[in-house]
């Protein structure tokens, strides 16, 4: 214990929080609250998914005439644009863990870019469904969709709702860490907040990658 | 900037830092891997697999989800106690997900056990009371009814979707017989002879049956209605009964519709809520007739 309080004075480096011994110690307890804090969004997401299997057993065809009015070209599109920002992510990360600002920045940007995208064409697909009146509950007022559409529309902005959420505030935290890159705050010793939002932001696209199929694939 | 690839892989470097920088080719595998496996995905949506193709989707969405978790979040190899972490969540998401998958599929099964269950009860009160002859055996007629229905379980034509419904229709159809004195009189002595004993002379769900039900009959004084309450809605469930949820009897053939539409003219002045909507002409002649039991 000395010694590694001894180690800790004698470098002392500035992102190191002074009730922490080692910067190891710090990057492993800030990574464990981050795991702690996907395994609770996990859980969250859960209760919206159990949502919607229920109401699927429920209203089997309702949800198999619905998922037609639902566009695969738009959401195969918005999964590419999502794996591909999961990649420049997770490259973001790999550039920070060897101290490459440029390539972080870079990645960001490119990152944050697929983010919009993905929003712009969420965009699209909402104002769809919106003009052809498919609204959630007693706001539905299409037509053509046996049982009860009301119910699927509910889920279905809720879900991809409260995943466009998570992809908003995803793009706040991206431009944090990009400001944080220009200012060189980031190195091979101390990379913690790109790491974790790149976590949160992989658990984003996971979201997406079971929302996909489950909303828009349904047979 | 000195640091860069030479305390890559391994973890554990002589410095002590415990990242793991992977190399380039991995991540563009995985990521091509994931392409292939969205384009599969989408590929065999349109192969119409019948009851296979939600077990196949959902299957290559847990490959692609580990290959996000394993790699590009690292979790494969990080410290394993974020492993136990993720697992953890996972598995209690399985526990949520089974559980109550289990309590939505069997529920017509225990309401039928519950039907038969309460059919017995029934016959060995009646013996008991075998001098007392009155409602009873209406009653359980009705019970007879309501577990014969049970066991040809339907799918509710009121659904747990008027949960998101926050406004209430209560318009009759132009079918149903207009708000009278004499059309509420008909739907009190109806009440009485065939619903009282489960739902209560009041409709207060405290009729002398209420005590032998799991699921507890509606409470119609209380205004509050699961499904919203409207005429249709309790017609509906009037008609066909609820076998899958609870022991509410199918009436359809059993009563003529003016008194069936009668019975839903009633129930909805039990309570001063509904009373407003239905009708505010003919308060004067409802407040007399609902809550007055005969006698």
């Amino acid at each position: 214990m000395s010694h590694s309080s001894e180690n800790a004075h004698a470098e002392h480096p500035s992102f190191l929080q002074h009730h922490f011994y080692t910067p190891e110690q710090q990057a492993s307890a800030s990574k464990l609250g981050m795991w702690l804090f996907l395994g609770q969004e996990l859980l969250f997401f859960s209760g919206l998914f159990m949502a919607y299997i229920a109401m699927r057993y429920i209203y089997p065809e309702t949800f198999l005439a619905a998922h037609e009015h639902l566009n695969v070209m738009m959401g195969s599109i918005n999964t590419v644009v999502l794996l591909t920002s999961s990649l420049t992510m997770a490259l973001g990360v790999r550039a920070a863990q060897t101290s490459n600002m440029r390539l972080l920045k870079f990645h960001m940007l490119v990152t944050i870019g697929c983010a919009l995208l993905f929003l712009v064409i969420k965009y699209f697909e909402y104002s769809h469904k919106i003009h052809a009146g498919f609204l959630p509950g007693q706001y539905y007022s299409g037509t053509g969709i046996p049982g009860n559409p009301g119910v699927f529309f509910s889920i279905y902005f809720v879900l991809t709702g409260m995943h466009g959420l998570h992809v908003i505030i995803g793009v706040g935290v991206l431009i944090w860490i990009y400001m944080g890159a220009r200012q060189n705050k980031f190195s091979a010793e101390y990379y913690s907040p790109v790491e974790n939002v790149g976590l949160y932001w992989h658990l984003v696209d996971l979201i997406w990658i079971f929302l996909f199929p489950l909303l828009y694939l349904v047979k | 900037m000195a640091t860069d690839q030479n305390h890559a892989h391994h973890a554990h470097g002589e410095d002590g830092h415990e990242h793991h920088v992977l190399p380039y080719s991995v991540y563009f595998s995985v990521y091509f891997a994931l392409l292939v496996l969205t384009v599969l995905t989408v590929q065999v949506s349109f192969w119409n697999l019948g009851p296979l193709s939600l077990p196949v989707a959902m299957l290559v969405a847990l490959v692609k989800a580990g290959l996000v978790v394993g790699f590009f979040m690292h979790l494969r190899y990080d410290n394993k106690f974020l492993s136990l972490i993720f697992f953890g969540s996972v598995v209690f998401m399985a526990i949520f997900f089974f559980f109550t998958m289990f309590d939505l599929t069997t529920r017509g099964v225990l309401n039928r056990e519950e039907a038969q269950f309460a059919l017995k009860n029934e016959k060995v009160r009646k013996q008991a009371e075998s001098k007392k002859v009155s409602a009873h055996t209406e009653t359980a007629s009705a019970l007879t009814l309501a577990s014969t229905a049970a066991k040809k379980a339907f799918k509710p034509a009121v659904g747990v979707s008027s949960v998101f419904v926050a406004k209430v229709d209560r318009t009759f159809p132009k079918s149903a017989p207009a708000l009278s004195k004499e059309i509420l009189q008909l739907g009190h002595t109806e009440f009485q002879k065939n619903c009282a004993s489960c739902h209560g002379a009041k409709g207060q769900g405290n009729g002398s049956l209420a005590p032998t039900l799991k699921i507890k009959p509606t409470n119609f004084a209380s205004g509050n209605y699961r499904y919203g309450g409207t005429p249709k809605g309790l017609m509906r469930i009037i008609n066909n009964g609820s076998p899958r949820y609870n022991m509410m009897a199918a009436w359809k053939n059993l009563l003529p519709e003016k008194t069936r539409w009668a019975l839903v003219h009633y129930i909805l002045q039990m309570n001063p809520k509904t009373r407003k909507q239905v009708g505010a002409k003919a308060a004067p002649a409802t407040r007399k007739a609902a809550p007055a039991p005969r006698k």
